[in-house]
């Protein structure tokens, strides 16, 4: 029944409920009178862009359906909303970019390195690696820029997490494509060399005042600076070598430069540390001397004429810290003087394993140079790591020796 | 949807130059389907020729006069102005005291027109069962059934002019074809 009903009801149309086709022809006529008649010229004088507008307007609303302007509206002002945080987010974060740690922009610092971080994950290991080689570098600027040594202990042990993870990035890129791993150690060996290079730069690592400490934190002396940078310059060369020992095992060109550069930094490096302790030796000799010859007449304004002579004797700035101790041992006493003499002792103790360490070095260069002429770039590589460590041997010593100086200043 | 584009196109040129040319093709399109809309409810003719005329009078005046008032579809436009100026029509005879159409008018009517001489076809039989029927509806059965199936208006379309969902349209119609049914079988039944 329903579907005759329906078609019942759609046969209507054709029926009486039509209108008569005369009175809609003379209707159509009347009422196109009347609406001439209603019609005037134009006396709006609108602004052109009042025009414009409006016509937009009208477009939009008779030709764009009602859904999608909804839309469109919530779109836009979602957008607007976002751009808005966005904007914010991405202003502080360009502020927040010379800060250093403890300051008060350096969270928004370290949140947009995490979500870089985890965007970088999302993408591919390789990306993971090279984000994490980005953030290592800024942490040495911030090591550089450190104005106290709680600040750079802070930028060590970020940068000793970046390295660790780049590491761990390598290793599993090394595992997963070999291929994929060659371009990956490229950036890595490279960035290393930089990094390595950078931190090398900044010596002085007693200058600058302290930021004030809280009874938590604990302040970090220069020694524990000291050694906490070379355990991550120990950790750079490490992943360093290990990106070198990615190219060598694909057999990549330029690899014996790169073993060669790494070679010769170290060697500068081994040299550099020889020189310091040097100076060092030179100068708590003649402390000692002195020590012995004021007991009997102190003379503490010659004694700090002579001690500023060595200082500025005394060449480049890797000493000027070490320096800086002799100094406060230069001011003697009686009860100083066998101090003096102990300090002397275990100063040229140092100098001779320095200077072993040296020489076994420098043999260690000439070997690894032999197994670069002789395409034994594995062979070399090991001598690169052998050197690494006589380099951190005599880094330690030097180390241990300053600690000496500054104690016995104290 | 080339019909859509081209009924947006006439309305925006109403709404923007005061095209009169563009609002008579409008009314060419509208004016049969709104005589049979206002015919179907007021059951006169020349009160739904008047009224049709009306209708179409007071949609030029609001396309021009309420410049601020969006209007994105004439035919919504168009038929609730229809309903509303029906609305009014019938506020007036309240007010007047007079009766409102009622099926009887209608039937009077009918029998005068069969008096002129016009003999009752099969068809004009079904409409005079018929339109009494879907008279007694209430309002909007009756519009849902007018612009469904006698103008033969998609769900969403008859939606978009009653300014309902699709989904209520749909329970509309279903309802009112129920209830067309029983007046119809009621009908049967009393002969």
């Amino acid at each position: 029944m329903t579907d005759k009903l329906i078609s019942q009801l759609r046969n209507l149309k054709n029926g009486r409920l039509n209108p008569d086709r005369v009175w809609l022809a003379r209707n159509r006529e009347r009422t196109m009178t009347i609406i001439a008649r209603t019609l005037s010229p134009d006396t709006e004088h609108l602004a052109f862009w009042q025009k414009i507008s409006a016509a937009a307007a009208r477009v939009s609303y008779i030709f764009v359906p009602r859904q999608l302007l909804a839309a469109a509206r919530m779109t836009l002002t979602f957008v607007l909303i976002g751009s808005l945080a966005v904007s914010g987010w991405i202003a502080s974060v360009s502020a927040s970019q010379n800060s250093l740690p403890g300051e008060a922009l350096y969270g928004m610092k370290l949140a947009a390195e995490k979500t870089e971080l985890i965007v970088a994950t999302a993408i591919s290991e390789e990306r993971t690696a090279e984000t994490n080689l980005k953030h290592a570098a800024i942490k040495v600027t911030e090591y550089q820029n450190a104005k106290s040594r709680n600040q750079a202990s802070q930028s060590i042990q970020s940068l000793k997490q970046k390295i660790e993870s780049t590491n761990k990035s390598l290793t599993k890129i090394e595992t997963k494509s070999p291929a994929e791993a060659v371009a990956v150690a490229k950036v890595v060996e490279e960035k290393t060399e930089e990094i390595l290079t950078a931190l090398g730069e900044k010596t002085d690592l007693s200058a600058g005042p302290e930021v004030a400490t809280t009874g938590k934190e604990r302040e970090t002396s220069v020694t524990q600076l000291t050694n906490e940078v070379a355990a991550v310059e120990k950790l750079i060369e490490a992943t360093g070598v290990k990106a070198v020992g990615v190219l060598v095992e694909q057999q990549q060109d330029q690899t014996k430069e790169k073993i060669e550069r790494k070679l010769d930094r170290l060697a500068s490096d081994l040299v550099k540390l020889d020189s310091e302790i040097g100076v060092t030796s030179q100068l708590v000799a003649v402390s000692t001397t002195l020590a012995s010859t004021v007991t009997t007449s102190a003379s503490t304004a010659s004694t700090s004429g002579h001690i500023d002579g060595i200082a500025t004797m005394s060449a480049g700035s890797t000493t000027v810290s070490v320096v800086g101790s002799v100094q406060a041992i230069g001011t003697p006493t009686t009860s100083s003087v066998a101090s003096v003499i102990e300090v002397k002792e275990a100063v040229q103790t140092a100098g001779q394993k320095v200077d072993e360490a040296s020489k076994k070095g420098e043999e260690t260069i000439v070997a690894a140079k032999t197994l670069i002429e002789q395409n034994d770039l594995k062979g070399a590589l090991k001598k690169v790591q052998e050197l690494g460590e006589f380099k951190q041997q005599a880094q330690a010593i030097v180390s241990e020796v300053k600690q000496v100086v500054s104690e016995a200043g104290k | 949807m080339k019909g859509s584009l081209q009924e947006k196109l006439l309305l925006y040129r109403v709404r923007t130059k005061r095209d009169a040319d563009a609002f008579a093709a409008l009314y060419d399109q509208y004016v049969e389907p709104i005589y049979r809309f206002v015919y179907l409810k007021v059951s006169n003719k020349e009160e739904a020729e008047d009224l049709t005329s009306d209708i179409f009078l007071r949609a030029w005046d609001y396309l021009i006069k309420e410049e601020e008032r969006m209007v994105d579809n004439f035919r919504a436009l168009i038929y609730a102005m229809a309903r509303n100026r029906i609305v009014d029509l019938y506020r007036e005879r309240a007010r007047r005291k007079e009766w409102l159409i009622t099926v009887g008018q209608s039937e009077e009517q009918l029998a005068m027109l069969s008096a002129k001489g016009e003999p009752a076809g099969e068809g004009e039989e079904v409409m005079n069962q018929l339109l009494p029927k879907i008279q007694q509806l209430k309002q909007e059965y009756q519009d849902v059934i007018h612009l469904k199936y006698i103008e033969g208006l998609s769900t969403r379309q008859t939606a978009k002019v009653l300014g309902k969902s699709s989904t209520n349209v749909r329970v509309t119609l279903h309802r009112a074809l129920k209830k067309l049914k029983e007046l119809i079988r009621v009908d049967q039944s009393s002969l």
